[in-house]
């Protein structure tokens, strides 16, 4: 959180861009590797940027925040790199988390079936619709609320929700079907 | 275990970057983003102030008149239809429309003053018909004397009207395109761009061809509206901006005052003063 003593984004954007890309960088990065892999991240990053920097006339002076704008910026620069990511889950569901071979049975036992677990949850994020894959992301692993993922991605409040109620959907199915512990909405930052 | 924990968890095998990886991002980028030098020429320096924004923009393709779609047969006098872009350009043409006509005089001077990103003031004194020695920022950063091309000087005249820029924003399509083959060896569609962005504050226009220029915009396919828009000086408008065909981003270009339709500039610099004046260095 930052105090109200300290420049808004919008005065960083005009101002000191460099003190901008410090205070988000590291969170678009991650964002970024997480999808991509560090490697991608590191020039999509850059690019992020550069994108902000030539499009900060489209910044609405009322945010305080930027950084779900160069969210949005990010995703739409991923949207370039689809099958990069899809052969990146898919790649990970082929290789099994590496096991400890010097670990007791049970736990043998317990990182096979989080390796399996893992292995479908992968695949079924490879099979996702990619605007359900956007939102999914961005509130789970990005913690961005409802309304932050809409002003992202430019679509309707409305729109998140369903698209993350669809994502889960798929998810859940996948996972071994409906579980009525697991069909709360906890969990979730409601926007 | 739920999907929403397994997610997150996935994400959580990611950590924050280190600082030092993203230094070396971090540099690169502050290098390309840093405030203009004033090191560049005055032709250079107004040049990119009119196509700032422009130059990494490729090519977006000019529907040509001919490529309009004919007018229903049912329709009485039925006007094109217009894309909100072309009729938000419409408005700013005819805003214009309603300024004095001035025909300057081949001894005047354009006078040109902006307020760079930063806030660095520049100004310019171009001469109408080239012939006269104007007055801008050299390539030491420092006012100088832009040289006036005299007749019989076996030089090139650089003239800052033009009399033969069209009234018609269709034929003015057709002068960009012979203008910019002139200009650039090319009438490529990349280099039309770029000059039209350079000729919306490099000639003093008439209101007619000023309207025309606007409205020749609107024929761009790939030209959208930015709500918000701010310019240098961080007055919000509507900005019109370039989409480069296969691409997503957008570069904002124009930016213009939402209420009275005039330019405003664009995100790197704004456009404080355009003026006709008799003397270098005459204020307007």
């Amino acid at each position: 959180m930052r105090s109200d003593s300290e420049p808004d984004d919008a005065a960083l954007l005009r101002e000191n861009f460099a003190a901008l890309f410090d205070r988000h960088a590291p969170h678009i990065h991650r964002y970024l590797a997480r999808r991509l892999g560090d490697q991608a991240a590191d020039d999509l990053v850059a690019e992020t940027f550069l994108t902000a920097f030539r499009r900060r006339g489209t910044f609405r002076a009322d945010q305080r925040d930027a950084r779900p704008w160069l969210y949005g910026i990010a995703t739409l620069l991923i949207a370039q790199h689809r099958r990069d990511e899809v052969r990146r889950l898919r790649l990970h569901q082929a290789v099994p988390a590496e096991r400890d071979t010097s670990c007791h049975a049970d736990r043998v036992a317990a990182d096979v079936t989080a390796a399996a677990l893992r292995s479908v949850l992968t695949s079924a994020l490879a099979d996702l619709a990619d605007g359900d894959r956007d939102v999914l992301l961005l509130v789970v692993q990005e913690e961005l609320t409802y309304e932050q993922v809409a002003a992202a991605l430019d679509i309707p409040v409305g729109t998140v929700r369903s698209r993350l109620h669809r994502a889960r959907t798929v998810l859940r199915a996948a996972l071994g079907g409906s579980n009525p512990l697991n069909s709360t909405e906890e969990g979730v930052r409601h926007g | 275990m739920d999907e929403i924990t397994l997610v997150r968890e996935m994400g959580e095998e990611t950590p924050l970057p280190s600082a030092d990886r993203l230094a070396a991002t971090r540099s690169r980028l502050m290098s390309e983003v840093a405030p203009p030098k004033r090191n560049r020429r005055w032709a250079a320096l107004l040049a990119a102030v009119a196509a700032a924004g422009v130059a990494a923009v490729t090519v977006p393709q000019i529907v040509t008149p001919g490529a309009q779609p004919p007018a229903p047969a049912q329709s009485v006098a039925p006007g094109p239809k217009l894309t909100p872009v072309a009729a938000f350009l419409d408005q700013a043409a005819t805003a214009v429309e309603n300024e004095p006509d001035v025909v300057p005089r081949g001894d005047q001077f354009l006078y040109l003053r902006f307020i760079e990103w930063g806030g660095t003031a520049n100004e310019a004194w171009l001469s109408i018909d080239g012939r006269h020695d104007g007055w801008g920022v050299d390539q030491d950063g420092k006012y100088a004397t832009i040289p006036g091309c005299p007749a019989g000087g076996g030089c090139e005249v650089v003239a800052h009207y033009r009399d033969d820029m069209p009234t018609d924003p269709e034929a003015m399509v057709g002068w960009l395109r012979k203008t910019t083959r002139t200009e650039f060896g090319s009438d490529s569609l990349d280099a039309v761009t770029k000059y039209l962005g350079t000729a919306s504050t490099r000639f003093w226009m008439r209101p007619a061809q000023r309207a025309a220029l606007y409205r020749a915009i609107g024929l761009i396919d790939g030209v959208r509206l930015v709500e918000g828009a701010k310019d240098s000086r961080g007055r919000a408008g509507v900005g019109v901006a370039w989409v480069p065909t296969g691409q997503t981003e957008e570069q904002v270009v124009w930016i213009f005052d939402p209420k009275t339709f005039r330019m405003l500039g664009t995100p790197e610099s704004s456009i404080d003063e355009i003026a006709l004046v008799d003397r270098v260095r005459q204020k307007a």
